[in-house]
């Protein structure tokens, strides 16, 4: 990558971390909602049986991992609204018109809505923790933690930009975030462990990317057990790969399609 | 900047028409010539559909045409080329700004993307700036600048990565007295410097004040054109 090209990802980070923090409504609620689930989740099944491991911080720390994935892709489920206001402003276009292009709009842009959903779930994490009593963590998982909910946050990202360009309205936005979040979120680890869901739910369980990251960081961040990367790591860096190298190939082809 | 004599924008029976119903086409161009050398102030003047947007967006790269032949700095803007893209700026007549940022960080992002070097940018930017009677609203947001001032800074940023050549459609639509004076004398400056424009515009008087050569279109056709 040139020094330009550098220049102009780092413009856009800038711009798109700005345009967060000057929306403190929805970056409150963005908080305030995983925090309200675990209150709520960790209360609600206080009792759940989900195993003796848990007998320190009960459900509330088990379900932790989970509220911090729902922060992720809620959150990344959003990133496309941005576009869909810089194209009904006629910014995109302008800014794609420049000798920088999409690409280093749409990276810039990605970079920038994975470090703000990371800090997110972070800040989640540790009230979550600190409101379950500050149970034991093991923070030598916590790097490869890290980047499990980084590389799903940038896949996320990726396919919420695509479907933006894709749907180019915010009804359209409306409609991908409300069909897709909940039965991704119900689908993966987030509230139960595999091994007490129906069968049905425990495969397509087996088959969800947000698993992978949750079970990550409760068997490593909780309970220092050693997880293979090769269980994780090539099939969250795929999927992310191939969602941005989709969502760069619509980023090229749009002003081809509204001539 | 081109050596003076080649033309900095080339056309040869330019078409283009836009679908309008499922059998039915509005022909916005039709075999159009036209030549625009260096150092050229171009009025594109013409009632509503005569066509003057379209050639604009043509040349920008931003529509593709049916038939004929179109070269700025001599590469087809179809191609829509990096380098083609810092030489040439295409502004529209309708606004393109974001309404939450201020203006200083409008012009700094699209001074990063124009690729107008980190060192000098802050100077380039308030030069940008003052040419528009911007200096004393850099700090305010979009959305809180006048019709005219967002026009100002509209019309700034295009500037901003010193483009050869300027397609503009429409650049007084709102500007009050003294920012139609900003913009005709960066204009003459643009020119001054080696660079050319082709600037759509209703106002006659004006064009006839400040322009080189005035083209008329009608009906998506080439009518008349006067060099002065």
């Amino acid at each position: 990558m040139t020094a330009f090209h550098a220049d102009a990802v780092r413009a856009v980070f800038v711009r798109t971390w700005r345009a967060s923090l000057r929306r403190p409504v929805p970056l409150t609620f963005s908080l305030a909602q995983p925090l309200l689930w675990l209150l709520l989740f960790g209360y609600l099944f206080q009792r759940f049986p989900v195993g003796p491991r848990w007998a320190e911080g009960g459900y509330a720390f088990f379900v932790l991992a989970g509220i911090c994935a729902m922060t992720v892709l809620f959150g990344a489920s959003q990133s496309g609204i941005s576009l869909i206001r810089d194209m009904q402003t006629g910014v995109l276009r302008r800014i794609l018109a420049t000798p920088a292009g999409g690409l280093d709009i749409l990276l810039g842009k990605l970079l920038a809505d994975v470090t703000r959903l990371m800090a997110q779930a972070t800040l989640v994490f540790l009230l979550g923790w600190t409101l379950a009593g500050n149970p034991r963590l093991y923070w030598a998982a916590a790097p490869a933690t890290l980047l499990a909910y980084a590389l799903f946050a940038l896949a996320f990202s990726a396919l919420s930009c695509l479907v933006a360009l894709q749907a180019r309205s915010p009804e359209g936005m409306a409609a991908f975030v409300h069909l897709v979040n909940m039965p991704v979120l119900f689908t993966s680890s987030a509230f139960a462990p595999r091994g007490l869901m129906p069968h049905w739910l425990a495969v397509a369980a087996a088959w969800n990317p947000l698993t992978l990251a949750i079970d990550l960081c409760r068997r490593g961040l909780f309970q220092d057990r050693t997880v293979d990367a090769a269980l994780w790591l090539p099939e969250l860096l795929a999927l992310a790969l191939a969602l941005v190298a989709l969502a760069a190939v619509r980023v090229l082809r749009f002003e081809e399609a509204e001539a | 900047m081109p050596p003076p004599d080649d033309p900095a924008i080339s056309v040869r029976a330019l078409t283009k028409s836009y679908a309008r119903g499922a059998s039915r086409e509005a022909t916005a161009l039709k075999d159009l010539d036209l030549d625009v050398s260096p150092r050229r102030l171009v009025a594109l003047v013409g009632a509503n559909g005569a066509g003057k947007t379209t050639l604009l967006r043509l040349l920008a790269g931003d529509l593709t045409r049916d038939a004929g032949e179109a070269r700025v700095l001599g590469e087809d803007p179809a191609d829509r080329s990096s380098r083609l893209r810092a030489r040439v700026a295409y502004v529209s007549q309708a606004l393109a700004l974001d309404p939450e940022m201020t203006a200083r960080e409008t012009l700094r992002l699209f001074s990063a993307l124009a690729g107008t070097p980190r060192p000098g940018r802050n100077d380039r930017l308030l030069e940008g700036a003052r040419a528009f009677g911007l200096e004393e609203h850099l700090e305010k947001r979009v959305a809180r600048l006048s019709g005219g001032l967002k026009r100002r800074l509209h019309l700034a940023i295009a500037f901003l990565g010193d483009p050869w050549v300027l397609l503009l459609d429409e650049p007084t639509a709102g500007l009050d007295a003294d920012g139609q004076k900003h913009l005709w004398k960066v204009l003459e400056g643009h020119r001054s410097s080696g660079g050319c424009a082709l600037v759509a515009t209703h106002d006659l008087d004006e064009a006839e004040r400040h322009a080189d050569e005035i083209v008329h279109l009608e009906r998506g056709r080439l009518v008349k054109s006067r060099r002065r």
